[in-house]
């Protein structure tokens, strides 16, 4: 028998690029592209995607913030 | 009777090997066209290190069968196929001469604007073959004045490899002026002769202190009171086989690690105590030391140690980090912005 699985959706994480991120985030990393670009412009950004090392890189150093 | 000299009779001037003028493995017969843009520059330091020609023989002592005493020929000695260095600790004053050397050791070749390390840029192979024309080789003049009958001792070490260089500032060293220390190494014979030539007019117009480094951020705490910082960037040469008829060298590879790392000493306060945490986490630190006009970024410095000084004056921890091109491997290892005055 199937075991029957239950899909939780987790709340969504938005995230902002501050200065530093603009200054010093060349290049995409472990992002996409287009979460790279979109924080490049100043959009607020879902990251749900993105691995657990790179967001603990972003966060514990001020490259992003919470948007909105 | 001969005169007494002192070390104060000697001038070092160093700069960018002009290949269309001196291609590597040159005669080393040396003219002003020599320096690439007429960057022949007096580096003034407190003391000119000569240079150190240890590991420029290869020697052997081959006692043969018969005797137990050595004799003359029993001492091999081949002069040529080795290499030469030359050490240096400058606080740096003038821009230029900052900036040549920058391009000796990243063999970026522009260093006027914003220096940007890539991974494409470190990973690349240059060529350094013997007669090449690169403008990525140095030349390093030890001048000796008239004084002293010295004047036909001028030391030429000429297609040399800057395979270190070191930025640091220290709040309690020098007036937390910047230094730049390195090695030059040549797998070319050193010139003992009159060279013919001087250095160009030097201006003091880069005199930057640790003090003037107005945005510290580091792992994200902002504005983080520093202590002392240092940047060495490595890019090590190895020389290639020999030509000629005396063993030096046929040219260089530059096929090592290209490396990019340092430390940085901060007050050890709530925000820095958190660094250990980090460290043990493999969380890598953003770097950013800036004046307006200055800056250094180390965007992705994986530390390598969370070391803490209890003095009595106040503790500070002491971060050893290496460069790295992030997570992704496709980031810049370091950026340096324009060196204005």
């Amino acid at each position: 028998m199937a075991e029957k699985t239950t899909k939780i959706s987790k709340p969504k994480n938005t995230f902002k690029a501050t200065d530093l991120y603009k200054r010093l985030m060349t290049n995409e990393g472990l992002l996409s592209l287009k979460q790279h670009e979109s924080l490049l412009r100043g959009e607020s950004v879902n990251l749900d995607s993105v691995p657990d090392k790179q967001m603990r890189y972003l966060i514990t150093n001020n490259l992003i913030k919470q948007g909105e | 009777m001969a005169t007494n000299a002192s070390g104060r009779q000697y001038n070092a001037v160093v700069g960018i090997q002009e290949g269309g003028n001196l291609a590597i493995g040159g005669d080393g017969d040396l003219a002003d066209g020599d320096f690439l843009s007429s960057g022949n520059y007096f580096m003034r330091m407190a003391s000119v290190n000569p240079i150190n020609y240890d590991g420029s023989f290869q020697t052997a002592t081959v006692l043969k069968s018969g005797r137990r005493t050595y004799e003359d020929g029993d001492y091999i000695q081949q002069y040529g196929n080795g290499v030469w260095t030359w050490d240096f600790d400058y606080i740096v004053e003038n821009k230029i001469l900052l900036e040549s050397l920058l391009t000796l050791v990243t063999e970026i070749a522009d260093t006027t604007g914003t220096i940007t390390v890539t991974p494409a840029h470190a990973n690349a192979s240059r060529d350094y073959s013997h007669g090449v024309d690169n403008d990525l080789t140095g030349i390093v003049l030890l001048e000796a004045d008239t004084v002293g009958g010295l004047s036909d001792h001028d030391h030429i070490m000429h297609s040399s490899i800057l395979q270190n260089l070191t930025l640091s500032m220290d709040a309690d060293v020098d007036g937390g002026r910047l230094h730049a220390a390195g090695q030059f190494m040549s797998g070319y014979k050193p010139i003992v002769k009159n060279s013919g030539i001087t250095g160009a007019a030097t201006a003091s117009d880069f005199e930057k202190t640790i003090f003037s480094m107005g945005t510290r951020t580091i792992g994200g705490h902002a504005t983080t009171t520093m202590k002392a910082f240092s940047i060495t960037i490595s890019n090590p040469a190895t020389r290639v086989g020999w030509q000629g008829t005396s063993g030096e060298a046929d040219g260089y590879t530059r096929g090592g690690l290209f490396d990019i790392s340092g430390s940085i000493t901060v007050k050890y306060d709530d925000a820095m105590a958190d660094a250990l945490a980090d460290w043990q986490g493999g969380t890598a630190y953003a770097i950013l030391i800036e004046q307006s006009n200055t800056s250094f970024s180390i965007p992705s410095a994986r530390m390598t140690g969370h070391n803490i000084d209890m003095a009595d004056e106040g503790m500070f921890v002491e971060i050893p980090w290496t460069a790295t091109t992030g997570a992704a491997g496709a980031g810049n290892l370091a950026l340096f912005k324009a060196f204005a005055g």
